[in-house]
């Protein structure tokens, strides 16, 4: 029995319509912890090279950690990894919610979905009982539609993943949805759900989950539980949830805003968490075991439309990025997304890039079917979405992300496709905040913030310091944050409340009952940045420092305005940063772990 | 005895009640009741205690978030917060 752990594998082969399952390697288990780091693993070492990532050869990775479905703040997150469609490489996401926790309540700390089925399928899990259901009923409908609809079938106490009609039709920034409006939202992990004709994942468990010493996490449980319900940012977190940080992010000049154009909206007064909270906010949510309710489930009197948020990255990208100002029009744009199922960061980005290419002339009415476009069209916005979700005229075009419809439209337009590794960027303008400019340039799914928020350190130490100090935070943030998500936990509870970290070490040891100092658990979340770089690696013919580049928008064109006008990280800096990065890192000039590295951390059979 | 009175409770109503949250604490004290002048706003006051504006993320007036521009008033209740995650 290994403590902390569900204990078993589970295996679904949706071509052959075979589940099996397995022990969990302990090995596993002590090497890469859980999350991403299973994910990392699992997907290095089965997956063949070059393979494709919408084929029967790509699989689906569903994946617990040892603290998912027990009682520690933020113990809620579920990842999904698989190889992007988006991108090509690596990918993992993940989401908040109830999911892991139930998977670990049915014994899995791990799912693996391999295969394509013939037919639309859900996969039925009822502790030890898994089985292929027919989906057709499900197939087409929105992803919240679907789950209400599953639960009212399955009862309420399973747990649901599902895609939306955008994973259905392989948009490549598709979602896995997940408790009414959440979301594993990045990189494609719904495209790969819908090209293997997946619909959802219902669970439910109903064993207990072995601890090592009880008495012992429960009393370190409670201590964490005490500082986050302690903080003094506890009450403001779970008024404004993550849309309070639109205020600071616009002061900032980094909040994106018409295609990052610039990085400062200029009309927030209904784009505030504030203003939200008292117009639209209906209740508070919580993930499992979590004491500060970020999530805001909000009513849009306007739209007549119940929708979970908007959030702090879906404001930035269904709001100021595509110029509309009234947070009404940004709940109805994200219910869009959710139902169908498809990412508010990158479509935000898709449409602020095509609105910027028809404003500039680069595309035309003949280009959208007589759709005029222009920043602040809320009704272009939502009939854009559909059209992305459906494949319908220039949304076929922008369903395969920026980087492709740059291609296509041409025009120079590549220079301001916000995107890096295929990978459109979330919610951060960074030309004056080198720190988090670097920490998109090397996230390892593409351009995401959520590996390392390192805005916060720019502008603690200056925010035009190209200094290595820098490149030493985000490598530091890039070890924390995804340890966090090998735990299987949140990182809100540290970020914003302030919970220190030190808690994990004497909860991990209470629960697995080996003790593992921070350092070796830090050395776990490298070796799962190693992986994750040496699988890029593998896929991407000459992969190096030309893949780490932001968008030229990036190195060349100034800010236009707010408190950031006129600033930009020159090309030459952009290197530099790469070069202090990779030093430091132990990896080539050309950004490719050594072989000392690899071996180092355990990575002998990485090929290199 | 009367004249002392109202001497303290002018006193009094000059002022905002404010708390510093997280590492803002390395700037002033967790909590203060600290002078506000006619028309002062939230940035002046962060400006007064020495801080960089852009450290303070979210600015809080009795239970609400504020604009740093916001105008102040004697018996306000001011939470500060540093820069918290998105997403």
């Amino acid at each position: 029995m290994l403590n902390g752990y569900g204990g078993r594998v589970l295996r679904v082969n949706l071509t052959q319509g075979r589940v099996e399952k397995s022990e969990l390697d302990p090995d596993l288990a002590r090497d890469y912890l859980g999350g991403r780091g299973f994910a990392a693993s699992v997907l290095y070492s089965e997956l063949e090279k070059g393979i494709d990532p919408l084929g029967e050869a790509n699989k689906l990775i569903v994946a617990a950690g040892p603290i998912s479905g027990l009682l520690i703040p933020g113990a809620g997150k579920t990842t999904f990894a698989a190889m992007s469609p988006a991108t090509g490489g690596y990918a993992d996401s993940n989401v908040g919610g109830l999911f892991s926790a139930e998977m670990k309540y049915a014994g899995y700390d791990l799912i693996i979905v391999e295969g394509v089925s013939p037919e639309p399928v859900y996969i039925y899990i009822d502790d030890d009982t898994v089985e292929l259901r027919d989906a057709e009923d499900y197939w087409g409908k929105g992803a919240i539609t679907a789950e209400t609809a599953l639960k009212k079938q399955l009862g309420d106490d399973f747990q649901i993943a599902v895609i939306g009609p955008g994973g259905e039709n392989l948009v490549k920034f598709a979602c896995i949805c997940h408790d009414f409006g959440r979301q594993a939202g990045r990189a494609g992990v719904g495209t790969v759900m819908g090209s293997k004709k997946l619909k959802a994942i219902a669970i439910r468990g109903s064993k207990s989950i072995p601890v090592a010493d009880v008495d012992e996490f429960r009393r370190v449980g409670r201590e964490m539980y005490d500082y986050c319900k302690a903080s003094d940012a506890w009450d403001v977190w779970v008024r404004l949830g993550t849309a309070g940080v639109n205020v600071p992010s616009n002061e900032w000049g980094s909040f994106p805003t018409r295609n990052f154009q610039s990085g400062h909206f200029d009309d927030m007064d209904k784009m505030t968490g504030e203003y939200m909270r008292e117009q639209i906010v209906v209740t508070d949510k919580a993930c499992f075991a979590c004491p500060c309710a970020c999530g805001k489930y909000s009513y849009s009197k306007k739209w007549d439309v119940h929708v979970e948020g908007p959030e702090y990255e879906t404001a930035a990208f269904l709001g100021a990025d595509v110029a509309i100002r009234d947070i009404e029009d940004v709940a109805y744009a994200n219910y869009l997304c959710d139902e169908l199922g498809i990412d508010t960061i990158s479509a935000g980005n898709a449409i602020a890039f095509a609105t910027e290419c028809f404003e500039k002339g680069i595309i035309g009415v003949q280009d959208t079917d007589g759709l005029a476009l222009s920043f602040g069209d809320s009704e272009a916005v939502f009939e854009l979405i559909k059209r992305i979700a459906s494949r319908e005229g220039i949304g076929d075009v922008l369903a395969e992300g920026v980087r492709h419809a740059a291609q296509v439209f041409g025009g120079g337009s590549s220079h301001f496709a916000m995107e890096i590794k295929g990978l459109e960027i979330s919610g951060y303008d960074s030309r004056n905040a080198p720190a988090m400019m670097l920490a998109y340039m090397t996230a390892d799914i593409g351009a995401h913030h959520n590996r390392a928020w390192a805005i916060t350190y720019d502008i603690q130490v200056g925010r035009d310091a190209i200094t290595p100090d820098k490149a030493a935070k985000v490598i530091e943030l890039q070890h924390i944050r995804p340890l966090i998500d090998c735990l299987g936990g949140c990182r809100l509870q540290w970020v914003e409340l302030g919970m220190p970290l030190d808690y994990y070490v004497p909860a991990m040891k209470s629960i697995t009952g080996i003790d593992r100092s921070w350092e070796d658990l830090m050395l776990a979340a490298e070796r799962v940045w190693n992986l994750t770089r040496a699988f890029w690696v593998r896929e991407m013919e000459g992969f190096g420092r030309e893949w780490d580049y932001p968008p030229p928008r990036w190195y060349t064109d100034p800010v236009q305005s707010g408190p950031t006008e006129g600033k930009f990280v020159t090309k030459e800096n952009v290197d530099k940063l790469l070069d202090m990065y990779y030093e430091q890192r132990g990896w080539t000039e050309n950004g490719i772990p050594t072989r000392e590295k690899l071996d180092q951390l355990g990575l002998d059979f990485v090929t290199i | 005895m009367t004249g002392r009175l109202e001497y303290r409770t002018v006193e009094l109503a000059n002022t905002v009640e404010l708390v510093l949250v997280g590492l803002l604490r390395d700037y002033g004290p967790a909590q203060a009741s600290l002078p506000v002048e006619p028309g002062e706003t939230v940035l002046d006051l962060i400006r007064e205690l020495g801080l960089n504006p852009d450290l303070v993320a979210i600015v809080m007036v009795n239970g609400r978030q504020q604009f740093k521009s916001h105008h102040l008033q004697p018996g306000d209740r001011v939470k500060l917060l540093p820069m918290v995650g998105g997403g």
